[in-house]
């Protein structure tokens, strides 16, 4: 570490911070971060933690029409006043949570130049070093949308960091990272604080950098309720404690079900034979056999980019396979007799708002009901916050929520086979527990649920049934050996 | 840095927006015709591989003038006789002509979005036609956006076959149900670019002068933009007319 560690370079204490919509998001919270060493906040989904993010950046007040009371010293700027924010950039380096919404051209090459530019530095070399630092060299005119998730987050991270800022904010960094990318933004990470650099995580899945964190800001319903230094979290009270709360601090073979349940028996829902499948002349994955029967839960495990949602649209009839076959009860799903095609199989994908056609939450569930014949207000009924959210736009609705929304949308079509494309993304402990009930309602209705996750919570807690998806070709393991599998990354780091 | 494109994205951009206020003050059919349709035929051939669903809609939308042109402009002599229905000379005129207006312009926008690098763009509007930097950046995504929108849009219509819904919207009810989730999720992208390109010191943003180069390609794109300038004022000005030989029976 260098000689600047310790001394803070960011100080901040928020009275109130405010949405034109939503007052006292944050309130009377103090937050401090040194430098050389990596700060935590840490809260359950919705409690706030973002929001605190946006109001010391100064994004809050001078860009979301947002108010913010109380006094942030970032590095030596204030970035509450009109001339602080615009010196922002020149210090921080902010990553926000979904990279895929924050690349803004259309190459690596041209997203770091961006930044390079827009701060005067017309270094064609320089752009290069930090494409090679973040291993996206050779990635550098590839189109962002062909990057996987994986590499889109760390272009963002080499886009906001470019200029070698001296305090890095990084919002939910892990968030649809497969193990191995979670460890290369460990390294990451290391390599700034060997370089003295303030790096400020806000992040639910702590138990990643228990390891690296100097100190653990916890956030609950807005307010900074605890701090703690390295040596207190690693108390088995103080992690049980944030649990408790929604945080996860637990490896995952903690979340291991005692009795797994052997469900072979049912009736055989999913059935795929030498599937090849893949877009246009780019085969993603061949010679897979699968076999999934009712109430049986499969998960799909593997790196970024390997093929699991390719897979899971090839299941749902939403691709043609080069070659093999896909049956659900025996039909092929893409000439299926069932109508509408959601009642044999439905996918879920990974942005939630794909999933919605109406405008408000009550327009989405009356369309449900006469879709499938589900009564109103039994769907009203499935969570205590719908009624209460029947006129807001369901692309309104907290990121827990709407993805909540979205699967029981598909599982009120009562699928035979129910595609989740990683249906954990940027959700708590607490919104797990309620992934649990619809999928357990899912199975209790006969269905065969397929998961492509990289959550090794999710693969504890659900899974009877583990897939590693992986150059090219689909193999069963064991469950246990997929926790295996997605942890021993993160053991090297 | 980086690479380069065939034109250079400011002659393409002055090209699009003369072509298109051309195509918009323009009255005259034949001029519209001539203008419009080498365009179309340029704009959606290069734009078809990645912008069919664009395309489709657009060609979808040719129904809606229709009937437009039969409700509010459907005077004078009658043309064509359907059962009850009489179209009339009025209603032929107005559908050729914004028909000829509309295809012309979305030829000259495709043409311009197949063949302009977003990142290109930015650098080439503000450093050598000087426009604002926020009206680039804005152009350069909204370029950029476009593939997003394209991609979500397969996805949505990926789960309205499984709802039980049209996969092509035709209804208006279908229509607002596709474009609600495909706006919301592309405001929420631009929202957040926005504030990230703010994050990365977009305001601090420093633009160097460059003089225009007008090489063998662009002096080719500007001398047909002259000549279809002359064309619309031909046509406006009634020096053009279609000679329709007499064919002696």
């Amino acid at each position: 570490m260098t000689e600047k560690q310790g001394s803070a370079s960011l100080e901040a204490y928020i009275e109130e911070a405010s949405y034109p919509s939503k007052r006292g998001a944050v309130k009377d919270s103090f937050f401090s971060a040194s430098a050389g060493e990596l700060t935590l906040v840490a809260g359950p989904s919705g409690s706030g933690k973002t929001t605190l993010l946006l109001a010391i950046t100064g994004v809050l007040k001078h860009l979301l029409q947002g108010d913010v009371r109380g006094r942030v010293n970032l590095a030596g700027i204030d970035p509450l006043t009109e001339e602080g924010f615009s010196n922002v950039p020149r210090v921080v380096g902010a990553v926000m949570q979904d990279p895929d919404k924050q690349l803004a051209m259309p190459t690596p090459y041209d997203e770091v130049s961006f930044t390079l530019e827009n701060l005067g530095i017309n270094d064609e070399g320089k752009v290069w070093n930090v494409l090679r630092e973040y291993g996206l060299e050779e990635h550098a005119f590839k189109p962002v949308e062909h990057l996987s998730g994986g590499q889109q987050r760390r272009l963002a991270i080499a886009a906001a960091l470019a200029h070698d800022p001296d305090v890095v904010v990084l919002d939910e960094p892990t968030a649809s990272l497969d193990p191995w990318g979670v460890k290369s933004l460990k390294e990451t990470i290391m390599r700034l604080l060997r370089r003295g650099k303030t790096v400020v995580i806000v992040e639910h899945k702590v138990r990643y950098f228990l390891d690296m964190t100097s100190r653990t800001y916890v956030i609950k319903d807005g307010i900074i309720t605890a701090e703690y230094r390295r040596d207190e979290l690693l108390s088995s009270e103080v992690l049980r404690g944030l649990l408790m709360t929604g945080i996860d601090t637990l490896p995952p073979e903690a979340h291991v079900r005692d009795a797994r349940s052997e469900k072979r028996g049912g009736e055989v829902m999913v059935s795929l034979s030498n599937l090849t499948c893949g877009y246009g002349d780019v085969v993603v994955l061949e010679d897979v056999d699968m076999e999934l029967r009712a109430g049986e839960v499969g998960v799909l495990v593997g790196p970024n980019g390997s093929g699991k949602t390719t897979l899971l649209k090839c299941i749902a009839g939403l691709l043609e396979p080069v070659d093999g076959y896909v049956r659900v009860m025996g039909e092929d799903p893409r000439r299926a007799g069932v109508r509408p095609r959601g009642r044999l199989v439905f996918y879920v994908p990974q942005i939630p708002d794909y999933t919605f056609v109406s405008s408000s939450v009550e327009g989405e569930l009356r369309e449900v009901s006469k879709k499938v014949g589900v009564a109103f207000r039994d769907l009203v009924s499935i969570a205590p916050w719908v009624k209460d959210a029947l006129q807001r736009p369901p692309y309104r609705l907290s990121h827990g929520q709407r993805r909540w929304l979205a699967l029981s949308v598909g599982i009120a079509y009562t699928p035979k086979a129910l595609l989740l494309d990683e249906p954990t993304t940027g959700l708590d402990l607490r919104f797990m527990s309620e992934l649990r009930r619809l999928l357990t309602k899912a199975i209790r209705a006969g269905a065969a649920v397929l998961i492509a996750t990289h959550d090794p919570r999710l693969v504890a807690e659900v899974a009877d049934r583990a897939f590693i998806v992986d150059s090219g070709r689909v193999r069963e393991v064991s469950v246990v050996d997929a926790l295996k599998y997605l942890e021993e990354p993160l053991r090297g780091s | 840095m980086g690479r380069e494109g065939p034109v250079d994205p400011a002659v393409l951009f002055i090209y699009g927006l003369v072509l298109t206020l051309v195509l918009f003050i323009d009255r005259d059919a034949l001029s519209l015709a001539l203008i419009g349709a080498p365009n179309a035929i340029v704009g959606f051939a290069l734009g078809w591989r990645k912008y069919k669903v664009l395309i489709a809609l657009f060609l979808i939308g040719f129904a809606g003038l229709a009937i437009n042109a039969l409700l509010l402009t459907n005077v004078g002599p009658a043309v064509l006789v359907v059962g009850p229905l009489i179209v009339r000379a009025g209603a032929v005129n107005t559908f050729i002509t914004i028909g000829l207006r509309i295809t012309g312009i979305a030829g000259v926008a495709f043409l311009f979005v197949s063949l302009v690098d977003p990142a290109l763009a930015v650098r080439s509007l503000e450093r050598k036609l000087r426009l604002p930097k926020g009206v680039c950046f804005a152009l350069a995504y909204a370029l950029r956006l476009i593939d997003l929108m394209s991609k979500d849009l397969r996805e949505i219509q990926g789960v309205r076959v499984l709802r039980g819904y049209r996969s092509v919207p035709i209804t208006p009810t279908d229509i607002k149900s596709v474009l609600t989730p495909l706006l919301s999720v592309g405001y929420e992208r631009a929202l957040w670019v926005g504030i990230a390109a703010e994050l990365r010191g977009f305001r601090l943003r420093k633009v160097s002068k460059e003089p225009l180069r007008i090489g063998w390609m662009e002096a080719i794109v500007l001398t047909l933009l002259a000549l279809q300038i002359l064309i619309a004022l031909a046509g406006m000005l009634g020096y053009l007319q279609l000679v329709v030989p007499h064919m002696p029976y």
